[in-house]
């Protein structure tokens, strides 16, 4: 074993630590981000829940990722539109990248829990559905909820 | 009666021994804590049951649970599993402090999966393993038994991987050319293990590398002698190929600078290295013959046999002579071609796999000898 005790206490501290920073972060974005409803579509009619997670396309009300190429991508929700490189006079932004055509940003699935997984999956075919996401001034957008004709599925009939 | 009876009274027996020494070897081997892998295995199994219980029921009333418990519970646990392992570290139990450590480490590894899924992260699995290699980094290096820094060594291969093909920065290096990427790894794992015998000395984390570079190195040159009978593989960009010319840059400069490795040793290692590097190489240059790859692969097991020679390690020695007849046999088939398949080239074959055998059988042990004086 390590002859140093101190570097087996700074061993053991740093992933509590990271993952404390990580948790303290998430919950930020959540409490101080920009709300915004953008709605969303099942990736694959067919599957939607992939595991225990809703797959899904966000509408970003604008067409991303014209080039086709991989590279970073930027969608302003204010006025809306979309780069490739950091976009000036935009009120609110969400920031990705490009694979192809696909614009993705880390908010392209949903928790759910295995006992209400088929009942979502349902809810989200049958009617309209729309995630409420919490976004940072440089671009970072976090799921807050998954709404179904505008109410916290949870809620919901 | 236990081997080591067995061998103390064969020894005493061959007036090796004389009954007091047996008698003190018996004394000391009995104080000694015990540390098998049985009992090793026997506690994992134990802590893997517990952890699998426990995991059973919350998941059983996970839904029910509020994400602030759930976060709350998870963070208990890991202090709880990091205060024992401290506790097992300050006792000496060095089995139940590594135990207790993997269980520590895994359930870092669940709370990174808790989190994306309380707050609905949209990453990739491989970047949650890389996370995991980062923050766990340290305490990889905190023991001393091959068997954490083994997992860990794995999940950050499996990282790696992830990186290279998934993540749009560097997906380009090797989207072409698997061989360099093949290349690639063992260079890495070798940067890795030099370092790692250079600061930290004698560590488990040291061994798991050196287990890594053996297995990703038999990888990968299969993937350069089968590369050069397929078309496709192996020619794309040569850019693919610089991440494996630097690690095998900085290789040779840990080689070079090791303070400890003898002359002939770093000989050895430097050949092997070369070798191992011309072999992916030769793709390059257009050389589609096989004898190159023969004598780049032999130069590349040769060079390695004889450092492992150097350093007293039997079994790695032998293993790569094995790897050596084998590859001196393709050689041989591929040499007479077609004759081999007719009646006579298989009784030759036959004959030269028995008579190989049985030279390496007889002469193994005299053969290790030999390596280890010459390499002195």
């Amino acid at each position: 074993m390590m002859q140093s005790r101190r570097f087996l206490v700074a061993a053991i501290l740093i992933p509590i630590l990271a993952l404390l920073a990580l948790t303290a972060y998430k919950k930020y974005v959540l409490s101080f981000g920009t709300e915004v409803i953008l709605p969303i579509r099942g990736y694959d009619p067919r599957d939607l829940l992939s595991g225990h997670y809703l797959l899904y396309e966000v509408d970003y009300g604008t067409d991303v990722c014209p080039a086709g190429i991989r590279a970073d991508g930027y969608v302003c929700l204010q006025p809306k539109g979309f780069n490739y490189s950091w976009p000036q006079d935009c009120q609110t932004m969400i920031r990705g990248e490009c694979d192809l055509n696909r614009f993705k940003a880390g908010i392209e699935k949903y928790y759910v829990a295995e006992s209400e997984a088929a009942k979502l999956e349902q809810l989200v075919r049958d009617k309209t559905a729309s995630i409420v996401l919490s976004v940072t001034k440089d671009g970072h957008a976090q799921v807050k909820d998954l709404l179904i004709n505008g109410e916290p599925w949870r809620q919901g009939p | 009666m236990s081997k080591l009876d067995s061998s103390l009274k064969e020894w005493a027996a061959q007036g090796l021994l004389t009954p007091d020494q047996v008698q003190r070897i018996r004394q000391y081997e009995d104080r000694k804590p015990e540390s098998s892998w049985i009992l090793s295995g026997l506690l994992i199994l134990g802590a893997v049951i517990v952890g699998i219980g426990v995991i059973s029921v919350i998941a059983a009333n996970w839904a029910k649970i509020p994400d602030a418990a759930k976060l709350a519970i998870d963070f208990a646990l890991l202090a709880a599993l990091g205060f024992a392992s401290l506790f097992a570290w300050d006792k000496k139990k060095s089995t139940v402090f590594d135990v207790l450590l993997l269980g520590f480490l895994l359930m870092v590894l669940a709370s990174i999966g808790l989190i994306a899924q309380i707050y609905n992260t949209g990453g990739q699995p491989y970047q949650a393993l890389m996370l995991w290699c980062v923050i766990s980094f340290a305490a990889m290096y905190t023991t001393r038994h091959i068997l954490v820094p083994f997992l860990w060594s794995a999940a950050f291969l499996a990282a790696f991987m992830g990186t290279v093909s998934e993540n749009q920065w560097v997906h380009f290096i090797f989207e072409k050319n698997s061989a360099a990427l093949a290349m690639a790894i063992p260079l890495l794992y070798s940067t890795a293990a030099l370092a790692s015998r250079r600061w930290t000395r004698d560590r488990g984390a040291t061994r798991a590398f050196q287990v890594w570079i053996f297995l990703s190195g038999i990888a990968a040159i299969l993937v350069a002698e089968l590369d050069r009978k397929m078309t496709g593989i192996g020619v794309g960009g040569n850019y693919a190929y610089l991440p494996g010319y630097f690690f095998a840059a900085l290789t040779s400069i840990a080689i070079l600078l090791a303070p400890d490795f003898r002359r002939t040793q770093k000989t050895a290692l430097l050949a092997a290295l070369g070798m191992f590097v011309l072999l992916f190489l030769l793709p390059q240059l257009d050389l589609k013959y096989s004898l190159p790859y023969a004598v780049a692969t032999i130069g590349v097991l040769l060079g390695l046999a004889i450092y492992l020679a150097s350093v007293h390690e039997r079994r790695g020695f032998q293993l790569l002579l094995i790897l050596l007849g084998m590859r001196f046999l393709i050689l041989y088939f591929e040499a007479i071609g077609g004759l081999a398949y007719t009646g006579f080239g298989l009784i030759v074959s036959g004959a030269l796999v028995i008579g190989m055998a049985v030279v390496w059988n007889k002469y193994r042990k005299a053969l290790a000898d030999w390596a280890e004086e010459w390499a002195r």
